[in-house]
């Protein structure tokens, strides 16, 4: 791929997620009857070193054989983290602590950063040894929501969606003045027309 | 008493979800027909969200599955390990209810891409957790717009697959489940089995003849066709007062 290209593929929910358990786990791969008899499968199964459609030793029957993933950076949103990277996340938790587990690198943006050792260990959704840098950066979902701490705002919600759709010089425009156009979160924020 | 069509597929669904199912729930009608279901005749049926939300999922209307409003009074909170792996891939989910941009006659499903008159493709939003679901839970109910252009011989993006696949039956294919066993639409209730389509019954108002003509696909069924269990005047005011007071889905 060259500088700047992405390259996109279309998993399955819980195929996505069983790749980064591997990763995880270094394990060799993982099977899943996920995907099979689909289109997804077909077009996922170009990617040779990524995805293969195999037979079960046991049963005989076809599996999907998924490689593990083991992304080079992670960027996790948590409602709290402590000084040696313990984060507690509210609500459901998605695949977050696979790929913080899978990544090389798991950095985390925090609502809220507390001394080390100061958050109750049953309440933890990441464990610290899983992550190399956090960052205190209120209001990081926004415009989306945190569960607890602050709504979406589907004023700008809307604004953003607007643009997408109309796509070409507004979308540009979405972008200069809210991406491009600032140096900062707080900028972000700020042009938003909303406080941290 | 009067009913939109849209209610008439949220009722028709949740006639269809038992009190002893575990259902993995999407957001928008099935959302609204399970939590019809639970509040009427099926009290114990167990709703989760592919996100990892387990236990009762709110009646405050959400714009989406990641608004938090659509996690209020859960049970408990897992990851979609916990949701797709453990319970879905674990052969726990009894009932998957999945929309559909077009459905062929094994209830193979296209949430992905549509083919457009000049040629062009147009994107939707694709898989998310739904092949997951098609592919492991015990069955699946698809909701969706009884459109003539949605039922199609072949699916222009087959996401996820149905009760056969090319032909065969699913479980030689190394799937798990029983794949798409019925399909409710705003105009008929449609049972799929591995012959193919059957009109099981056309909601009241409809006229046999005319569902068959607006279903370009074959029929089983169609001369002992009954008539869909019309909505209560409980079931209404539930969904219009609670469940969907805005109108989002079923105005």
């Amino acid at each position: 791929m060259l500088a700047g290209e992405i390259q996109a593929d279309e998993y399955s929910n819980l195929a996505i997620v069983l790749r980064l358990h591997a990763g995880a786990l270094a394990l060799p791969f993982v099977p899943t009857r996920s995907m099979l008899g689909s289109e997804l499968l077909d077009a996922l199964l170009e990617q040779k070193d990524a995805v293969r459609l195999e037979c079960d030793p046991f049963s005989g029957k076809p599996v999907v054989a998924l490689a593990p993933l083991k992304p080079d950076v992670a960027i996790v949103h948590v409602d709290r983290a402590d000084e040696a990277g313990n984060a507690v996340v509210g609500g459901p938790t998605w695949g977050l602590r696979e790929a913080a587990c899978a990544a090389r690198k798991t950095v985390l943006l925090a609502e809220e950063v507390v001394p080390a050792g100061s958050l109750d260990p049953d309440a933890v959704t990441i464990p610290g040894p899983f992550v190399s840098a956090v960052v205190h950066v209120p209001r990081a979902a926004y415009p989306t929501a945190a569960v607890g701490l602050y709504d979406y705002d589907r004023r700008h919600l809307e604004l953003y969606v607007a643009a997408a759709i109309e796509g070409g010089d507004a979308y540009a425009r979405y972008l200069d003045e809210y991406v491009y156009g600032v140096d900062s979160h707080e900028q972000f924020l700020e042009r938003a027309g909303v406080a941290a | 008493m009067t009913w939109t069509p849209a209610e008439m597929m949220a009722v028709a669904a949740a006639h269809e979800i038992e009190s002893a199912d575990i259902a993995v729930v999407g957001l928008g009608l099935p959302q609204i027909a399970a939590l019809l279901a639970k509040r009427t005749h099926a009290p114990d049926v167990e709703l989760v969200l592919e996100i990892g939300v387990m236990g009762a999922i709110s009646t405050e209307p959400s714009v989406g599955i990641a608004d938090p409003r659509m996690w209020k009074g859960a049970q408990a909170f897992g990851g979609m390990i916990d949701v797709l792996g453990y319970l879905l891939h674990g052969g726990r989910v009894t009932l998957g209810i999945l929309g559909a941009l077009q459905v062929d006659v094994a209830g193979s499903i296209n949430s992905s891409q549509v083919v457009q008159e000049d040629g062009s493709i147009r994107r939707f939003r694709g898989s998310g957790g739904a092949n997951d679901v098609a592919s492991l839970a015990g069955r699946v109910m698809v909701v969706m717009r009884h459109d003539a252009r949605k039922f199609r011989e072949r699916v222009d993006f087959l996401t996820n697959p149905g009760r056969l696949v090319d032909g065969r039956p699913r479980a030689e294919a190394g799937l798990q489940g029983a794949g798409t066993s019925v399909i409710v639409t705003d105009r008929a209730v449609l049972d799929v089995t591995d012959q193919g389509l059957a009109l099981r019954s056309v909601h009241p108002g409809e006229d046999v003849a005319s569902v068959v003509a607006g279903t370009p696909l074959p029929l089983a069924g169609v001369d002992g066709c009954g008539e869909t269990t019309g909505p209560t005047p409980e079931e209404l005011e539930l969904i219009r007062s609670e469940l969907d007071p805005h109108g989002w889905y079923t105005r």
